[in-house]
């Protein structure tokens, strides 16, 4: 890990930033129709009128004028406020993260832990009741949409059996903070589509932990840890396990990218407050300064994310060298 | 290696098996006596009364603070924070006097320097929803302390309709010292006049409103509203099944409405309550490009389209046939003379034999004057319920032997195409219910082309001298009656021109709970949520 | 080829998938043959929101079409948009992997930077915009996916000509002096090919799935009959409030059993074609499978097949 390839990294980085913000400033301004098309919509208005609501909002300008206005404001860490919510915006995406955050951390972590336990499980008796299951269910599992499952999942819990809410994100009334009530509340709404979300993940990281395991089994090290008298267990537990981890990592520093982004149709399907429903919203009401600032911070946490991963995965395996 | 991996399970499971008695109990709290649960599906995200706009803002809005008039759809305007109103100056100025009884919610007196600070705020401030009035407005000033004068540049029946009844009022001494109140929500404890106070708010949640208790004019009988922010309206509507929510605030799919007219005992204690809408769906043809040019072409096409059929299909029987006035029954100035015509393909098929496009070489498609095929392209949005309309037209329309099809666009898009006048017709609605919107939808001005864009509303580019004549007289007239007889002869004109040619005009669908409370009262547009409504209501008593 | 296909139909993954993607192919070829009614006929329109009976095995929908032959109609729409995007996605990643990992330089340098700018830059909004922009009959989504789609492989192409150029058969050839356009043809192409056929009935499950979220949202083609919109009309039209399993359970059924079908061939495909790669276990294919196409699915934020959107 020189440090001419962390410069250039980060040169790159920063180059493909400039370029991303770039494309989303102008991006949102090729689609046909005004923002803030509300108010114009009143056929009173003379020509006069719109232009001085153009003027506020700052859309009168030419468009280098507006770009450069738009570039400053983010050099202070500005991002603009929201022509429909009339907010600052990183207000309001401040305010949605943690709520997606709730569900794919959630996941993820269910995803992670029920996956490696599952993986290891069906490793360890080859061919075995548990290693079919997994196989199989690996297979169906890949080919289903997972907002299907969403939908089919609150037919089930929520319709039949009315057991999980099948909207929103905590019952109202229910006191704000950190209590039980609010913790309860909040759990309980979130079941059902961290349930649908992390199907598809425990599997995947099964098939991920179990093929890494099965693989490694056969090689050197393991063999030699057998021959200094290590029990099968002991083998497998150290040297297996640990080095199943780095495919492991890869996988989730890919992941982690979605962790902000992820969950769009989820969040669409339960109305679950987060920052996938607020992109769709700010898509649809062509809400310039919304959709703007919520495309930077999914891209520029993408790049983290990226960046994290490959920091990981390079600490994790001395054999890698970053030219 | 199965030990951990079991014990994982089980703790899981057990987690999730504690969440559902400890969020079942949470689920009932909603319920608190007297309180009227309304489920809506517009957030609250600003409260500034003269920047919030959302249906769930205008709501919240309206019951924290006053206007100066009301406004019922019998008897027109009606007293609110001013007792009583006289036009003067030939309509240039309007006196407001005020209830003396009138206060703000933090304990001082309303006072006519309040009103005269609020329209002057709006005027120096440029408030974009009220730009359209800030043109004509000269200004307000408080005669006395219970009296105000507000004057306009030129008369105004709507103008003054308008300043009364849209622009709340505000307190002088707390807006004063706002330094940017265009940016600012107003979100945290707004002071208004009006018989509520907001109680509680969670972004994107809902939003409760306190009865105060002590308003000079509202009869409000309800303890508190809450409005419940719903995303999905499926759920909401399951919520209101439920018992969760008292009504619902916006209008429901038909299929909804029919599937609970079909089977009632699916959803005990739901009613729907049906209403008149005041807009009309039209068809537009733009008549700046031939043949649509041509009259006698619309006519014939009216008298293709079959508004029952369009009616059942589309909206499922819940809405009416429409006159080619294009206003509707219900409102003030409807011209009785001008009913639904009865669809007439037989004569559809002879006005255009007798105009000259006939179908020379029995392809089943008329020809134009030029030989040409006929085809119209109809602009529709991309909605299920658009595409489905479209689609019927479609069909109706191919019966006359012109071969029409129809482009799904986005709501911008079509909005885009309709003002670059690049459009054959389009499917669109017009609401004339504000009287001056006649105007502003048909006046030759208004359809003028600066820049490739089309100057005002008129899209289709009708322009009509007599029209004109007709409409510039109505904005200014001031009688009440002459200005109805105005607006009944440019229905008329309207009619013969086959401009917007009608479709349909649909109900307004909304769905309460007859269980908690009672009085819910049914007024065109409006359907349950009015003024009326809110008088009547009264907690019958129930968990 | 024919041997080909013979090993093909021997592989058990591979007969499974064989049969499962003639059989869809056919229907959707043969669905005005096939289906009941003309979804797209208004005069056929029957009882709105009928469940499962005579005369309607699978039910009609809020207008009164009949479900199952919108079942079968969708299938042309899922196909369509799938094949194509997968065939054009593969074409295009090709031809740029390839100039990028021969040609090297500044070709390289350009090509690899405008895919971190597309892997960086949120999938979903992008491809909401360009719909609204582009329109979204279905042959703009096919070239809104192909857009945004071909950097994954362009990736993996790169990355296996940058280890073939350096081997024999390509040094012989330069050696002789073929021109590089000669020897991308002939030589790295034809040995990339069995990957980048693999990869195009991979990528053509994946974009099913994603084309079915983007229709689910609303964003597909408003006039076609798809299965994710099938699923779009579900939810709006309150099956949840009405009980109708018949609107939900049908069309998420077809596109899981498409893919899965789609999904087996290029596994079986791959085994196939590749005889020098040792018999791997069907499960370690699965992983790196599941990488591969990720792509797509990743680039429409939709997630791929399989649930677990952001994880996974």
């Amino acid at each position: 890990m020189s440090g001419a390839y962390w410069a250039r990294r980060l040169l790159q980085t920063a180059l493909i930033l400039f370029i991303v913000v770039t494309l989303n400033f102008f991006l949102p301004r090729l689609t046909p129709g005004t923002p803030a098309g509300h108010l114009y919509n009143d056929p009173r208005l003379s020509p006069e009128a719109k232009q001085e609501i153009l003027a506020q909002f700052g859309l009168d300008k030419p468009l280098h004028v507006q770009y450069a206005v738009y570039l400053g404001n983010l050099l202070r860490g500005e991002l603009g406020t929201s022509f429909s919510y009339r907010r600052p915006v990183s207000e309001i995406i401040l305010s949605r993260i943690p709520w997606t955050l709730v569900l794919t951390l959630s996941s993820f972590l269910v995803s992670v832990a029920l996956g490696v336990a599952l993986g290891a499980a069906a490793a360890w008796k080859r061919g075995g009741h548990l290693d079919t299951i997994l196989l199989s269910a690996s297979i169906v599992v890949s080919a289903l949409p997972s907002f299907w499952i969403a939908m089919i999942l609150t037919l089930i819990l929520a319709f039949y059996w009315p057991v999980f809410p099948a909207y929103g994100m905590v019952s109202p009334h229910v006191p704000v903070g950190w209590n039980w009530a609010f913790i309860g509340s909040v759990a309980r709404h979130a079941f059902l589509p961290v349930l649908s979300m992390c199907i598809g993940g425990i599997v995947g990281y099964g098939i991920l932990v179990r093929n890494s395991m099965v693989e490694i089994s056969g090689e050197d090290f393991v063999r030699t840890a057998r021959a200094k008298g290590l029990s099968e267990n002991a083998a497998l537990y150290r040297h297996a396990l640990r080095n199943a981890m780095l495919p492991l990592v890869t996988r989730i520093g890919m992941s982690l990218s979605g962790l902000v982004g992820g969950a769009t149709v989820i969040e669409t399907i339960f109305s679950w407050e987060g920052m996938g429903l607020l992109i769709v919203e700010a898509s649809r009401s062509l809400d310039y300064p919304l959709m703007q600032g919520t495309m930077l911070i999914m891209a520029v946490i993408t790049i983290l994310a990226n960046l994290c991963a490959d920091l990981a995965y390079a600490r994790l395996d001395p054999r890698v060298k970053l030219k | 290696m199965e030990k951990p991996l079991r014990s994982v399970v089980i703790a899981i499971l057990c987690v999730g098996l504690l969440m559902v008695p400890v969020g079942a109990g949470v689920a009932g709290a909603a319920k608190a006596a007297g309180n009227l649960n309304l489920g809506v599906v517009a957030d609250v995200k600003n409260l500034n009364p003269y920047m919030g706009y959302g249906s769930s803002e205008t709501f919240v809005i309206g019951w924290v603070y006053d206007t100066l008039l009301g406004w019922d759809s019998n008897e027109g305007l009606v007293p609110g924070l001013a007792d009583s109103w006289e036009i003067k100056d030939g309509g240039t100025s309007v006196e407001f006097k005020l209830n003396p009884n009138a206060k703000w919610h933090d304990g001082k007196p309303v006072t006519a320097e309040d009103v005269e600070f609020s329209f002057n705020f709006i005027r120096e401030k440029r408030f974009p929803s009220f730009m359209a009035i800030i043109g004509n407005l000269a200004g307000a000033k408080a005669i006395d302390k219970h009296t105000v004068r507000v004057t306009f540049r030129s008369p105004s029946s709507n103008a003054v309709r308008f300043i009364a009844t849209a622009p709340s009022i505000l307190p002088k001494h707390i807006w004063s010292k706002i330094d940017d109140p265009r940016n600012y929500p107003n979100l945290d404890n707004p002071i208004g006049s009006g018989p509520c106070a907001v109680a509680e708010r969670r972004d994107g949640q809902f939003i409760t409103l306190k009865n105060l208790g002590n308003h000079y004019r509202s009869s409000l009988n309800v303890e508190t509203i809450t409005l419940r922010v719903l995303r999905d309206e499926t759920m909401g509507i399951m919520a209101l099944r439920r018992g969760d929510l008292d009504a619902l605030l916006w209008s429901v799919d038909p299929a909804v409405a029919e599937e609970i007219d079909r089977n009632p005992k699916g959803y005990p204690n739901v009613k729907v309550a049906m209403a008149p809408s005041t807009s009309v769906r039209t068809l537009m043809f733009n008549l700046r490009r031939a043949p649509w040019n041509d009259v006698a072409l619309r006519k014939a096409v009216s008298l293709a389209i079959n508004q029952k059929e369009l009616i059942d299909q589309v909206l499922l029987g819940y809405g009416s046939e429409q006159g080619p006035g294009l206003v509707v029954p219900s409102d003030l100035h409807y011209n009785k003379s001008l009913g639904p015509v009865p669809r007439d393909v037989a004569k559809a098929k002879a006005i255009l034999d007798q105009a000259g496009y006939v179908d020379k070489n029995r392809d089943g498609i008329r020809e134009d004057k030029n030989g040409k095929p006929m085809k119209l392209e109809i602009l529709t949005g991309n909605l299920p319920t658009s595409i489905n309309l479209a689609e019927l037209l479609v069909y109706q329309i191919k019966q006359i032997g012109i071969d029409a099809y129809f482009t799904p666009l986005t709501a911008e898009s079509l909005r885009n195409k309709e003002q670059a006048a690049d459009f054959d017709a389009a499917v669109s609605s017009v609401s004339f219910s504000v009287p001056d919107m006649m105007f502003y939808y048909a006046h030759t001005s208004r359809g003028v082309i600066n820049e490739g864009r089309v100057a005002g509303f008129n899209y289709g580019g009708y322009s009509s001298p007599e029209y004109d004549k007709l409409a510039d007289a109505m904005l200014v007239e001031m009688n009440d009656q002459a200005r109805i007889k105005l607006l009944r002869d440019m229905q008329a004109r309207l009619a013969e021109a086959y401009y917007h040619v009608p479709l349909f005009s649909s109900n307004v669908l909304m769905l309460y709970r007859d269980d908690r409370f009672a009085g819910w009262t049914v007024e065109p547009d409006s359907c349950i949520n009015n003024s009326t409504t809110y008088s009547n209501l009264v907690y019958k008593g129930g968990k | 080829m024919r041997e080909i296909a013979g090993r093909l139909w021997r592989h058990p993954r591979g007969r499974v998938g064989i049969m499962i993607t003639a059989a869809v192919i056919i229907i959707a070829i043969a669905a005005p043959w096939i289906a009941p009614y003309d979804p797209y006929d208004i005069g056929q329109r029957g009882p709105r929101r009928l469940p499962p009976g005579p005369g309607h095995p699978l039910g009609t929908d809020a207008q009164g079409k009949d479900i199952l032959s919108k079942l079968i109609y969708g299938a042309r729409v899922s196909l369509i948009v799938g094949i194509t995007t997968g065939v054009c996605v593969t074409v295009l990643g090709a031809l740029l992997g390839i100039l990028a990992g021969y040609l090297g330089g500044f070709a390289d340098t350009l090509i690899m930077r405008i895919c971190d700018i597309l892997f960086v830059v949120p999938g979903l909004p992008l491809m909401i915009l360009l719909a609204n922009y582009m329109g979204t009959k279905f042959y703009m989504i096919i070239v809104i996916f192909t857009m945004l789609g071909w950097a994954g492989v362009a990736r993996m192409i790169r990355s296996q000509v940058l280890s073939l150029k350096s081997r024999d058969f390509v040094l012989a050839s330069r050696s002789v002096g073929a021109r590089p356009g000669h020897i991308m043809r002939e030589h790295i192409l034809v040995s990339v090919s069995p990957l980048l056929i693999v990869n195009g009935v991979l990528s053509a499950a994946g974009v099913m799935v994603a084309e079915a979220g983007l229709s689910f949202l609303g964003f597909g083609d408003p006039t076609a009959v798809s299965w994710g919109k099938m699923l779009y009309e579900a939810q709006s039209g309150h099956a949840l409030l009405f009980g109708a399993w018949w609107w939900v359970i049908p069309p998420g059924l077809a596109i899981f059993i498409t893919v899965f079908g789609f999904m087996m061939f290029g596994y079986a495909l791959e085994e196939v074609l590749n005889p020098h790669i040792p018999r791997q276990s069907a499960y370690s294919k699965l992983r790196k499978g599941m990488a591969r196409y990720a792509g797509i699915g990743k680039q429409a934020g939709i997630g791929r097949p399989g649930g677990g959107e952001s994880v996974g």
